[in-house]
């Protein structure tokens, strides 16, 4: 996933990650900004992911990204792991 | 002594006694006792059965009698009687008959009862104008004698002197009092008025006052109430002059007496009116605003009587509101029924102007008046100025505008500036429609004012978060209106302070949502209430106001 994930992508988002079967690993590389929108089409692909059996990874995530996650508790939805500096 | 009564013929008797009245001239004193004096040194001196003096009165050219308490007292023409003669030839007249003088006048020359003999009729003389005249009848053994008229003279040329310098000096007294009367009037108005404006954390405050002539009657005051309300006031008396200034200033105490001892705002208007109602002469009034700033709450509750109109210089558009009174003006009437006071809230960087009528109906030379638009004007151009710097613009362009046209009527201005969120430094701000795809612009607009102040770079994302996750909060839930959002952008100090600004909406304060619990498992989290949530996290400070139908947030966001 890359760009930015802000309420004008959302929609286009969920339509993608609705599409894969079993979502597992997402990389969060090009990803400079998401927005509460995009903090919603995450939670909801997890939600969808759990019930499958298996939880979202989301990784290379940047520092701004990571703030987020943390102010919203993510890091413990979701297992999370830091760009390499 | 001798010596000299001899060679002025003089008796040393008589000269003992005008020089005993000149001393008791010397004295101060008043006219009518003066006159009293002379009369009876005149008398006593002559010999005479009676003394009667006249006094000149140059505006009506006729000869007043002294002495009399009648009212209106006797005046005389000058072309009548022995009188008349005396003060038209300004020289003094013998009559050893008066009966066989066919100059003699009975009723001006006053002989009532039909008995005068002989009169002596002596003019007092200053700097050859006539200022009165001295008419003596009946000398005891005879008529008067060559001796008498030269003692006659001799008295009248002291008194005449006198007499001229006490009426001098009592219409100068006159003038002295009626000018020390308005001076202190004006002593007492000004010294009521504040020297120097209350500090107030968060306000800038700057009052002037410039009468029109010796005594104006605008009045301003304002007296802190407790740490967080200051008491606002502005008067305008009717008319000009003493009276006026007085009613202003009775006023202001009155006022500053019911507000200490803990009145409220609508007690203390009402009961103030009232005494003014009985206390001010039938024609004059007041109109007055008066007003209670909380500075904790940034509202000012206020009534404005026949006080109009009130500038609200609005910051966040940079529009002038110019609000009506709220009632009719104070000491005409009893106020029937009273609202309660209107609530004026004021946002970062707005201003709350009392102006009085001298600067809205300032005039130049074409009968143009210089309005609320006149101010509207300066206040836009000006308004980040500090509030003795706009004032003093605001007095500068009023004269410059009525050109040599003089001022006419009082102008007392009082401006009250809440201070914006950054002082000093710079703010931009752009209008965005309501709709998703302005989040493109205004990500843009973000990124343009970080690289242009230099600001670090790390703030782009969390404030760009933050902006949208308010802005797209505006659009949803109030999607079918017309008027754009306002975002503004200000860099002070390190700090920058975000402003957004929804125009005629209800008010939905963002601060107050439920907070989000983040330690909920995964099946307890809700999908939405989150961005709010999160923007209270992110921002460093974050304030919502709501006044007018206008929303504002205000957030602020420092590195580091």
């Amino acid at each position: 996933m890359t760009g930015r994930l802000d309420a004008a992508q959302c929609d286009k988002a969920l339509q993608f990650l609705d599409a894969v079967p079993e979502p597992h690993v997402i990389d969060l590389a090009g990803l400079d900004y998401v927005s509460s929108a995009g903090l919603g089409v995450l939670l909801k692909t997890q939600k969808r992911a759990m019930a499958a059996g298996r939880g979202l990874r989301l990784v290379n995530v940047n520092k701004h990204i990571h703030d987020i996650f943390r102010y919203a508790g993510f890091d413990r939805i979701f297992e999370v792991v830091r760009a390499a500096e | 002594m001798n010596d000299a009564s001899q060679s002025t013929g003089m008796r040393a008797e008589a000269l003992l006694q005008i020089l005993e009245v000149t001393r008791k001239l010397a004295a101060p004193f008043d006219l009518d006792s003066v006159l009293v004096e002379i009369g009876e040194a005149a008398r006593s001196v002559l010999r005479a059965e009676r003394a009667t003096i006249w006094l000149h009165e140059p505006e009506s050219g006729r000869l007043v009698l002294t002495g009399e308490s009648s009212q209106p007292p006797v005046r005389a023409p000058l072309d009548v009687g022995i009188l008349g003669a005396t003060a038209r030839s300004l020289a003094i007249i013998n009559v050893p008959d008066c009966r066989a003088d066919p100059r003699f006048d009975p009723a001006v020359d006053l002989d009532y009862d039909n008995d005068v003999r002989c009169m002596l009729s002596v003019p007092f003389i200053e700097h050859n104008s006539l200022v009165g005249v001295l008419q003596v009848v009946d000398r005891a053994d005879g008529p008067f004698t060559a001796e008498d008229e030269r003692v006659a003279e001799t008295l009248a040329m002291q008194c005449a002197v006198f007499i001229q310098r006490e009426r001098m000096t009592r219409s100068l007294m006159m003038a002295e009092k009626l000018d020390r009367e308005i001076k202190l009037a004006r002593e007492i108005q000004m010294s009521t008025l504040p020297s120097e404006m209350p500090r107030t954390p968060g306000y800038d405050m700057a009052g002037q006052f410039c009468p029109a002539d010796e005594t104006g009657g605008d009045t301003f005051d304002l007296v802190p109430l407790d740490p967080h309300r200051l008491f606002v006031l502005l008067g305008d008396a009717s008319g000009h002059g003493i009276g006026p200034a007085l009613s202003s200033t009775q006023m202001t105490a009155m006022l500053r007496v019911a507000l200490r001892l803990g009145a409220d705002l609508n007690a203390v208007f009402s009961q103030v009116n009232n005494q003014l109602v009985e206390d001010l002469p039938e024609e004059h009034f007041v109109t007055a605003f008066l007003g209670i700033l909380d500075t904790s709450r940034h509202e000012v509750q206020y009534h404005a009587a026949g006080q109009g109109p009130l500038l609200h210089f609005r910051a966040t558009d940079e529009q002038c509101d110019w609000l009506d009174p709220t009632s009719f003006p104070m000491g005409f009437m009893r106020y029937p029924s009273l609202e309660p006071p209107r609530i004026l809230s004021l946002a970062p960087g707005d201003i709350l102007g009392l102006i009085s009528d001298g600067v809205f109906e300032a005039e130049d030379s074409a009968g143009r008046s210089f309005g609320t638009d006149g101010v509207s004007e300066v206040l836009r151009t000006h308004h980040h100025l500090p509030m003795s710097q706009l004032l003093a613009k605001l007095l500068e362009r009023v004269h410059e505008f009525a050109g040599s046209v003089p001022q006419a009527d009082d102008i007392t201005i009082l401006l009250i500036g809440r201070h914006g969120e950054s002082t000093g430094g710079t703010t931009v701000q752009r209008y965005f429609k309501r709709s998703f795809a302005s989040l493109d612009p205004i990500f843009q607009f973000i990124e343009d004012f970080l690289g242009a102040k230099s600001i670090d770079a790390g703030l782009r994302e969390p404030v760009c978060f933050i902006v949208e996750e308010l802005f797209t909060n505006m659009v949803k839930y109030n999607p079918g209106h017309e008027r754009d959002i306002a975002l503004s952008l200000g860099h002070a100090d390190d700090t920058l302070t975000v402003r957004l600004t929804d125009f005629d909406v209800p008010p939905f304060d963002v601060t107050r949502t439920p907070p989000v619990d983040i330690t909920k498992p995964l099946e307890e989290r809700a999908i939405g209430g989150l961005g709010l949530h999160l923007v209270r996290q992110m921002a460093d400070t974050i304030r919502y106001e709501y006044a007018d139908g206008r929303s504002t947030i205000t957030f602020t966001k420092t590195p580091g």
